[in-house]
C-alpha cells in the first residue's frame, strides 16, 4: 500500500513534467489524501482500533 | 536581482536542500542498513510534497495555490514527525528509533526541517506579487529553466524513483511495518 502511495506521488511528478497544471493539482490532492489515510491507518492500528 | 529571480532562487535552493535531506535518509537506509519505519516513509512523502510543490512554482510560475500545497505538505510531515517524537518521548535515554545525528534522531531533524519550511513559505508569500505566475507554455520546458533549476528537477525525479522502487522492494504491495512488509 505504501508503494501505491509513492506511485501516486510519482504521477504528480509526471504531470508536472508534462506541464498539465490541472492534472498536477488533482494528483497532488489525491496523493496528499492517500498519505494522510496511510498515516491514520498507522496511528489507529497502533491504538488497536484496526480501522 | 529582481523579486521573481530571488523567489526562484529561494525555491530552487529549498528543493535541493530538501533533496539533500532525503538523500541523507537514503544513505542511512542503504549505507548503514537502517530499514525505514512507516512513519519515516510518511515523513519522506511530506518532503516530496514540499519539493514537488516547489517544482510546480518553478514550472507553472509562483502562485499562492502552490504555496498552499507546500503548507499542506509541511503540516502533514510535521504532524507525522511530531507523532514519532511523542511515541519515544517517555522512554529511557537513547531508546528512540534508529541512530542519531548530532544528538537528535532523524525524525526530530525532520520536524525541525518542516518548521523551517513553514517559515520559508511565509517569506515567499511576502515576496509574491500579482503577475508572477504568468508563464509561456509554448516554450520548451527545459529551455525555460536555468541550470540549477534543471538539476533540481532531475534530482527530485531521481529521488522519487529510487524511493518508490525501494519501498516496493521492502514491502511490495502490502503495508510497511517496522521491519519490512506487515505480516
Amino acid at each position: 500500500m505504501m508503494g501505491l502511495v509513492f506511485t501516486i506521488w510519482l504521477a504528480v511528478f509526471a504531470a508536472i513534467l508534462l506541464r498539465r497544471r490541472r492534472w498536477a493539482m488533482l494528483t497532488f490532492a489525491v496523493a496528499l489524501v492517500a498519505s494522510v489515510l496511510m498515516f491514520l491507518h498507522h496511528a489507529t492500528d497502533s491504538l488497536g482500533l484496526n480501522l | 536581482m529582481t523579486t521573481d529571480a530571488l523567489t526562484r532562487a529561494i525555491i530552487t535552493a529549498a528543493i535541493v536542500g530538501m533533496g539533500c535531506v532525503v538523500t541523507g535518509a537514503l544513505v542511512f537506509q542503504y549505507g548503514f542498513g537502517e530499514t525505514p519505519c512507516p512513519l519515516c516513509l510518511l515523513q519522506r512523502l511530506g518532503m516530496f510534497g514540499i519539493m514537488l510543490s516547489g517544482l510546480m512554482c518553478l514550472i507553472f510560475g509562483p502562485h499562492p495555490r502552490y504555496y498552499a500545497l507546500t503548507l499542506f505538505s509541511t503540516l502533514f510531515g510535521g504532524t507525522v514527525s511530531a507523532r514519532q517524537i511523542l511515541l519515544h518521548i517517555d522512554g529511557p535515554a537513547g531508546s528512540g528509533y534508529g541512530s542519531t545525528v548530532m544528538g537528535y534522531h532523524l525524525y526530530t531533524w525532520a520536524f525541525i526541517v518542516f518548521c523551517f519550511s513553514a517559515i520559508g513559505v511565509g517569506i515567499l508569500m511576502i515576496l509574491y506579487r500579482d503577475g508572477d505566475s504568468d508563464i509561456d507554455t509554448a516554450t520548451p520546458l527545459l529551455s525555460r529553466l536555468n541550470r540549477c533549476e534543471r538539476f533540481a528537477l532531475v534530482f527530485v525525479g531521481t529521488l522519487l524513483l529510487v524511493n518508490t522502487v525501494g519501498v516496493f522492494v521492502e514491502c511490495g504491495w502490502t503495508a510497511c511495518c517496522d521491519d519490512g512488509p506487515c505480516p
